[in-house]
């Protein structure tokens, strides 16, 4: 008994004296925060050089002990950047960690898989999707505008419901698609028609984590048969650590249109109008045209209003007996610019990420749903709104075609051919859809028992959609011409379902020169379905009751995508990087022999910086070389030929049969096919740098990319009509040369205690050059002439031709006098043969940018920030075709049919009597630079009365735009300017609140 | 451990393997639905074979698979444009003395000036649309023979799914007589090649269809003595002439497309060949067809009743609608100030085509073929994009013979008057004048006074039975039927001797052109897709 009592009295004792010991020697403590005051849970706080580290607990709060004076503490957490300091003895040590959004040090996604940056060995840019600086975003590719080089994100227009244009290092089809494959979660989207539009505004920005985008071919070449435009790959937010946390994000913003054409207004119209029609035989009918005493409409003005739109999300994300869970809403109503466009969204998602069979099998599992109510505009009313007679009222006193205003013939009939009235344009046309879309997916990762270097990884997913619309204009719209009430309904379903399994091994062999080897295998099945039923009326046809007939008919589609594909990383010393894919593909759009896809890549990656003549280099924190090479295809014909390989027939619908002896008969045509028509191929080099200065204070990269593409697949191949039944039909024939740079720098030029500015610029060059079009000789070819003018007189106004940049203008040289005004029909007659004819035609120009730059800054001043994003391209050029079909003067060319136009500003500018559409004065420069947005936020902590922190911010959306382009907007996606949505300027005030 | 990780390997690979071979045939997916089938299915239902048939017709009306637009044939930037009728018409009216056009769409100063390139939009459009028909007609010959239709037979009867009627005896019997039409309206289509191109390409049923396949290039000697062979063996295989057999072709079909070979063999071979001409007219004219006693019922909504028109291209406002055709022929000459529909049946009004003075001052007053509308009008057509500027053409309309509106007033009834007895009579006028043998001059004289008779204006002595008086009296009767540019051609006038307003592209006209202009150019995209095409001589 003694014993025990002594020994217990010792040991108190000396526990006493040893944490007494420990007290006095090198006790420090503390908390760990973010930028936004939230305490970071689990942040390691390590002694450097000993084993002496914690980890920080539910407050963010950490305990140090037996720290020696002159030594270093260093914290570190996921995704923020570390930071240390001496211990010189203090007692409480806080540090605040700001998040590195630019050095991912951890894992990036690729294609099956993720790997660590430093490892990487393709072109591979990945980016957290930024929410702070985005501003009125309704759409996850805003995020993507001027952020990583070599991609250009043009919207299609400023409608809420307008897609975007999204060029990976320029385009490498001709007419077959050349958007980039997207990926959700590990599912590529697409494929088919249907669904709600552009596939990035199917999933809420809010929910993304990190967009990373795959560049050369040794990165995509894993996607295989979809991969030749690049792969923008999406991984959305995931569940989190223990109690709820709760996330709002809502906003409100007012659009408003930024410009708009000069047309002359009611009074100068008049002037004019009585000037030209001086002592003409018509003058009196034509004076007589002109509008009551001193109407004066300003037409743009009325097609265009202020909107207001709003954004609301919530998420909530934590873990519910250590399975992390996330769930998000959100609804989104944005109004357009342009009356009756709307869209209303609401979105909902739940992710779960249990892991069982004690970390065994890591499961993620992911659904997102999406309801979206749009109504679209009819966007032609913009071009009738520049050339409405401004002396007319909007309104009429009589009430005919629904009270809207319409040209009226001396025989009492609407005059058909006249401008309609553009506010009945809009609001007599119930242009609406509805869509549903569900998209899920069941990722199984199991670390095989007794063999833990293997992976098994399954993937199952699902893209439902289902859509509903109608286009419903009444009879009594100007637009119906008094003929028949236009009514069309139809409705789009889509069924998407994917299979993917594969296996990944992982293995290391420290003594055999430090190697590292892993080795993947897989299998991918994915069946496109989709069918649009239809419903035509019959002009005449009525029914037993009386109401017209109608023709009802259901045709489904389907095509079915089959792959394997296979990955070998292995990596020596940790400096030499080896990286081979092969991926085959299996189509059923194509003939058995065409059927299958081989697609091989290889890259080799030096980190320079673990070289010894590099590694004790202070300034140089990272530097790795890169070089790549493989091979991609590409099979997205689009839903125009849609079993291009096989004979097939088509029946006729309405009003088209023929009279056999006694009664109607319907008609059946065989369709053109191509039984030959493959995969188009690109074969891409690439040779970059990744670099890192001063701790990655300064960071980027550095590449140079080469591109050929052969077996281009050519959406109008010209066949002979009198044996396949059509005069073009898709095939392979052609080839094009892409080349290009791309440099991104990121700086972070100034950190300190209270003040941070970070700097992000990418500059990418791009050029491509057609090297084949047809099947013959390329010397006689005369090239492909295409793109329509728009307005009357259809000229084509692109070429594609052998030598030269796909899609270049292809207009007469015009002649200038002394005075540097164009001559009305005078150009240059390029082949001197006398003849002033087609002959004459060259090639001028094109819309696709050389270079497009992005710049994006951000400063942060103890709770304040403030980001600007911009971007630009450089050496594009637009066809004004408003100004180029609105350009002329002549008497006979104003006043046409008994109807007045009104007139552009720009007419007197050229002073051309009849106008001349195909000159290359109208192909005008629209090298632009465009601020997309500014954004001022201030963040509030938590504090002991309010149980909750965020950040409110105000944002302007398009405030500034440089260009010397004469058109309203330079930025227009493939060039022609015609009746082109304008992009809005907002104004927006957004909140963010965690609870 | 060794042993379960190899057996976990092989497992995993094992389970691969079955996957993959399931699904790999998975792969062969074929269009089934109400819009679209494939070949082996279609033939084995009766209804295929009349209604390819009736898409062989229908290639010559309308523009594709739905009325009035929709499911287009052959592309163009206006569904309108791509009709065999409008660009037919253009290419024979717009280029010579009878028609001009207001509009500025791309190719048509091209025709009008005389002054076309091997890139016109028009020339592109209807060579194509010749061809897609010509393609038609192989398809069904080639899917209809004897044998095949034993395989279909075989097939229908094996398949069980098969709920429509299928092929049997009673339908080979109709298929028989079917087969002859499609060939006589294959012929056609290689005469209007031979007229306008004079250098095409030859496929019959005998080709195969694949993109591997470049047909050769043949000329106006070897298809005028195939079209010879091939018309003459149809003779008496076609359907007999009758009301019930209205819009299908007939022998005195296949006799005019003979006798309009024979009238043009010396421009097409360069022998002459009037003889024959004038053997198969006087076959036309006993064949019982009479001159419709009024004019303009030729040309209105119920023209299917005239008992003179031989072979019709059909349109009707509810079943067979279209922007081409004679739709465009009506809307594009009207305006609004004509009170279109109240005036003509039609409430539509393109204002682009009308007369020049060298067409409207060849009538006499009084004479009932002159339908212009000339209020608020000039006779001459200095202004050439002014509507104003020259009379108005109101020959075709959509009201019937009693006045009537057809059975839709935004797209018309009438049928296009392709061949008529009228041109019959003229056409041995002038066979007789030039020596052919089988006729006589008193014949020849009183045909064209009936004619003139009917149109009420004075009939004509033998002294003035003379070709040029032809010439003038085929654009009395005849303009703006289709015709114009091949008579000037046979007149030798198209080329040189004779100057109208705005040939060779200035208003005064100048009489000689390049004898180039005689035949239209292959259009490139064909010259691209098949390397044994060469172009015509000039282009």
């Amino acid at each position: 008994m003694r014993n025990k009592n002594k020994w217990k009295i010792f040991c108190f004792l000396s526990f006493a004296w040893l944490c007494s010991t420990a007290y006095a020697q090198g006790r420090v403590e503390g908390q760990i925060v973010d930028d936004k005051r939230e305490p970071l849970i689990g942040a390691t706080v390590n002694v450097a050089g000993t084993g002496i580290g914690t980890v920080t607990d539910m407050d963010g709060k950490y305990v140090l002990t037996n720290v020696s004076p002159n030594q270093v503490i260093e914290v570190s957490y996921i995704g923020y950047q570390s930071k240390k300091i001496t211990y010189t003895g203090q007692k409480t040590v806080n540090f605040t960690l700001l998040e590195d959004s630019k050095a991912l040090e951890e894992l990036v996604v690729i294609g099956y898989g993720s790997v660590k940056k430093d490892d990487l060995t393709g072109s591979v840019t990945a980016i957290k999707a930024d929410l702070e600086g985005r501003g009125l975003a309704p759409s996850a590719q805003d995020l993507l505008v001027g952020k990583i080089a070599g991609v250009s994100v043009i919207a299609n227009g400023g409608s809420p419901t307008d897609g975007a244009s999204i060029r990976i290092r320029g385009g490498s089809s001709l007419s077959a698609n050349n958007e980039p494959l997207v990926v959700i979660d590990g599912m590529p989207m697409g494929g088919a028609p249907g669904g709600v539009g552009n596939f990035l505004s199917s999933i809420n920005p809010s929910d993304i984590e990190t967009f990373t985008v795959l560049k050369d071919a040794s990165a995509t070449a894993i996607y295989g048969s979809r991969a030749s435009n690049g792969v923008i790959m999406i991984t959305t937010k995931k569940g989190g650590q223990g109690k709820a946390k709760i996330t709002y994000d809502g906003n409100v913003s007012v659009s408003t249109k930024r410009n708009q054409v000069d047309v002359l207004t009611g009074d100068e119209y008049r002037t004019f109008i009585k000037e030209t029609f001086a002592g003409a035989s018509n003058e009196a009918e034509v004076l007589g045209k002109l509008g009551e005493g001193n109407t004066s409409t300003d037409w743009q003005k009325e097609i265009f209003r202020t909107s207001v739109n709003t954004e609301h999300n919530v998420s909530v994300l934590g873990s519910l007996k250590d399975i992390p869970y996330r769930a998000s809403v959100g609804y989104t109503d944005v109004n357009g610019i342009l009356k009756t466009a709307e869209m209303e969204r609401y979105t909902g998602s739940f992710s779960l990420q249990p892991v069982l069979f004690d970390k065994h099998l890591a499961i993620n599992l992911n659904a997102r749903g999406m309801y979206i109510k749009s109504r679209f505009a009819d966007r032609s009313a913009i071009g009738a709104a520049a050339v409405m007679d401004p002396t007319k009222p909007v309104h009429n006193d009589d009430g005919t075609f629904g009270g809207y205003w319409s040209w009226m013939g001396s025989d009492g009939a609407l005059i058909k051919i006249a401008t309609k009235n553009p506010l009945a344009m809009l609001e007599m046309r119930d242009d609406a859809a509805t869509a549903k879309q569900f998209i899920g997916n069941a990722q199984f990762d199991y670390k095989v028992h007794f063999f833990p270097q293997l992976h098994l990884n399954l993937n199952l997913a699902m893209d439902y959609s289902h859509s509903d619309g109608h286009t419903i204009i009444p009879l009594n719209s100007p637009m119906q011409n008094m003929e028949y009430e236009y009514n069309n309904k139809y409705t789009n379903t889509r069924k998407n379902p994917l299979l993917e399994l594969y296996a990944n091994y992982e293995e290391k062999f420290k003594k055999l020169l430090d190697s590292k080897l892993s080795v993947m295998g897989g299998y991918s099945w994915q069946h496109f379905w989709w069918e649009t039923p239809f419903t035509t009326r019959e002009i005449g046809h009525f029914d037993d009751n009386g109401d017209p007939k109608v023709y009802e008919g259901r045709q489904p589609y389907e095509y079915k995508l089959l792959s394997f594909y296979s990955r070998i990383n292995y990596s020596m010393l940790n400096k030499y990087l080896l990286t081979f894919t092969f991926r085959a593909d299996g189509s059923s759009r194509f003939n058995p022999d065409h059927r299958w896809g081989y697609y091989p890549s290889a890259a080799l990656a030096w980190r320079l910086k673990e070289e010894d003549f590099l590694k004790d280099v202070e300034v140089v924190s990272a530097m790795k070389l890169r070089l790549g090479w493989g091979s991609t295809g590409q099979q997205d014909i689009g839903d125009q030929f849609l079993y291009p390989a096989v004979a097939s027939y088509q029946y006729s619908q309405s009003a088209a049969n023929y009279w056999r002896g006694n009664q109607w008969v319907g008609l059946i045509k065989p369709l053109p096919y191509n039984e030959n028509v493959t995969w188009e191929t690109t074969i891409t080099y690439n040779v970059g740098v990744d670099y890192g200065f001063i701790n990655n204070r300064i960071s980027g990269a550095v590449d140079y990319y080469l591109r050929k593409t052969h077996n281009l697949l050519n959406l109008e191949m010209p066949v002979i009509p009198m044996v396949t039944f059509g005069e073009t039909i898709v095939g392979n024939v052609g080839s094009l040369e892409n080349q290009g740079v791309e440099v991104s720098v990121n700086a972070v030029p100034v950190v300190t205690k209270d003040f941070q500015w970070e700097l992000g610029v990418n500059v990418a060059y791009n050029k491509n050059k057609i090297t084949q079009l047809t099947s013959g000789n390329s010397k006689d070819d005369q090239g492909l002439p295409f793109a329509n003018s728009g307005g009357d007189g259809s000229r084509q106004m692109k070429i594609h031709k052998v030598g030269y940049t796909a899609g270049m203008y292809y207009v007469y040289e015009q002649v200038y006098d002394e005075a540097g005004n164009p001559v009305e029909g005078m150009y240059v007659d390029r082949n001197n043969d006398g003849q002033l004819n087609e002959q004459d035609l060259y090639l001028y120009h094109h819309a696709s940018p050389d270079w497009i730059v992005g710049l994006n800054t951000k400063l942060t001043y103890k709770a304040w920030d403030f980001s600007i994003a911009s971007h630009g391209n450089i050496g594009n050029y637009n066809y004004n075709a408003m100004a180029a079909n609105h350009a002329s003067l002549s008497p006979g060319s104003i006043y046409y049919g008994g109807y007045l136009i009104n007139l552009y500003r720009s007419s007197f500018d050229t002073n051309f009597q009849n106008g001349t559409i195909q000159s290359d004065y109208y192909i005008q420069n629209a090298s632009f630079y465009r601020i997309d947005n500014v954004t001022l936020g201030w963040s509030f902590p938590r504090i002991k009365s309010l149980p909750l922190s965020g950040r409110i911010y105000a944002s302007v959306q398009n405030p500034l735009l440089l260009t010397s382009y004469k058109g309203l907007d330079p930025e227009i996606p493939d060039g022609m300017d015609y009746n082109f949505y304008p992009r809005p300027i907002s104004v927006l005030f957004g909140v963010n609140v965690n609870f | 451990m060794k042993n379960i990780q190899n057996k976990i390997v092989s497992g995993c690979i094992t389970a691969l393997l079955l996957i993959c071979s399931s699904c790999m045939d998975d792969l062969n997916t074929k269009p089934e639905g109400t819009s679209l089938t494939t070949p082996d299915v279609a033939w084995q239902k009766a209804a295929t074979y009349e209604e390819l048939v009736a898409k062989v017709y229908a290639s010559m009306a309308v523009s594709g698979n739905n009325g009035p637009s929709g499911l287009v044939d052959i592309q163009g930037s206006d569904e309108g444009e791509t009709t065999f009728l409008r660009s037919y018409w253009n290419l024979q009216e717009l280029t010579t003395d009878e028609a001009i056009c207001a509009w500025h769409d791309d190719g048509l100063d091209g025709l009008m000036f005389d002054k076309w390139t091997s890139s016109n939009r028009f020339t592109k459009l209807m060579y194509n649309r010749i061809s897609m028909t010509i393609a038609y007609c192989n398809e069904y010959l080639r899917q209809t023979t004897p044998e095949k239709l034993d395989q279909w037979e075989a097939a229908a009867k094996n398949n069980t799914e098969l709920t429509e009627p299928a092929v049997d005896d009673a339908l080979k019997a109709k298929v028989a007589v079917w087969r002859n039409e499609v060939r006589v309206i294959r012929a056609m289509n290689y005469y209007f090649l031979m007229d306008l191109y004079a250098n095409v390409p030859f496929v019959t049923e005998e080709d195969p269809v694949s993109m591997d396949f470049y047909p050769e290039q043949r000329g106006r000697d070897f298809l005028f003595s195939w079209l010879e062979d091939e018309l003459k063996s149809l003779e008496n295989h076609v359907p007999a002439k009758s009301e019930a057999n209205y819009g299908m072709v007939n022998n005195p079909t296949i006799w005019m497309i003979l006798a309009k070979m024979y009238l043009n063999a010396e421009v097409y071979t360069g022998t002459k060949h009037y003889t024959e001409a004038i053997t198969y007219l006087n076959k036309i004219i006993a064949a019982g067809y009479t001159l419709d006693p009024v004019y303009k019922n030729m040309f209105g909504a119920d023209n299917d009743k005239s008992p003179e028109i031989i072979f019709p291209i059909m349109f009707d406002g509810i079943n067979l609608t279209c922007y081409g055709g004679t739709t465009y022929l009506m809307a594009a000459s009207y305006k609004s100030d004509m009170d279109p529909e109240k005036n003509f049946g039609l409430n539509q009004a393109w204002q682009g085509l009308r007369a020049k003075e060298s067409l409207s001052s060849l009538f006499g007053d009084g004479d009932k073929r002159a339908l212009f509308w000339t209020k608020d009008r000039t006779m001459e057509c200095p202004d050439l994009y002014d509507f104003n500027s020259g009379w108005s053409v109101v020959k075709y309309t959509n009201k019937t013979s009693t006045g009537q509106i057809g059975s839709n007033p935004a797209f018309p009834d009438t049928d296009f008057p392709l061949f008529r007895l009228a041109d019959a009579y003229l056409m041995y006028a002038e066979a007789v004048l030039r020596g052919g043998e089988g006729g006589a001059r008193a014949n020849a004289l009183n045909y064209v006074n009936e004619l003139r008779t009917r149109a009420g204006v004075a009939k004509i002595n033998d002294y003035d039975l003379k070709l040029d008086f032809i010439l003038d009296e085929r654009a009395r009767e005849l303009y703006w039927e289709g015709h114009r540019r091949t008579d000037l051609i046979r007149f030798n006038k198209f080329t040189s001797d004779y100057r109208w307003p705005w040939k060779n592209g200035v208003y005064f006209g100048t009489a000689t052109i390049s004898d180039k202009y005689k035949l239209f150019p292959i259009p490139v995209t064909e010259l691209s897709a098949n390397p044994n095409m060469k172009q015509n001589t000039g282009y």
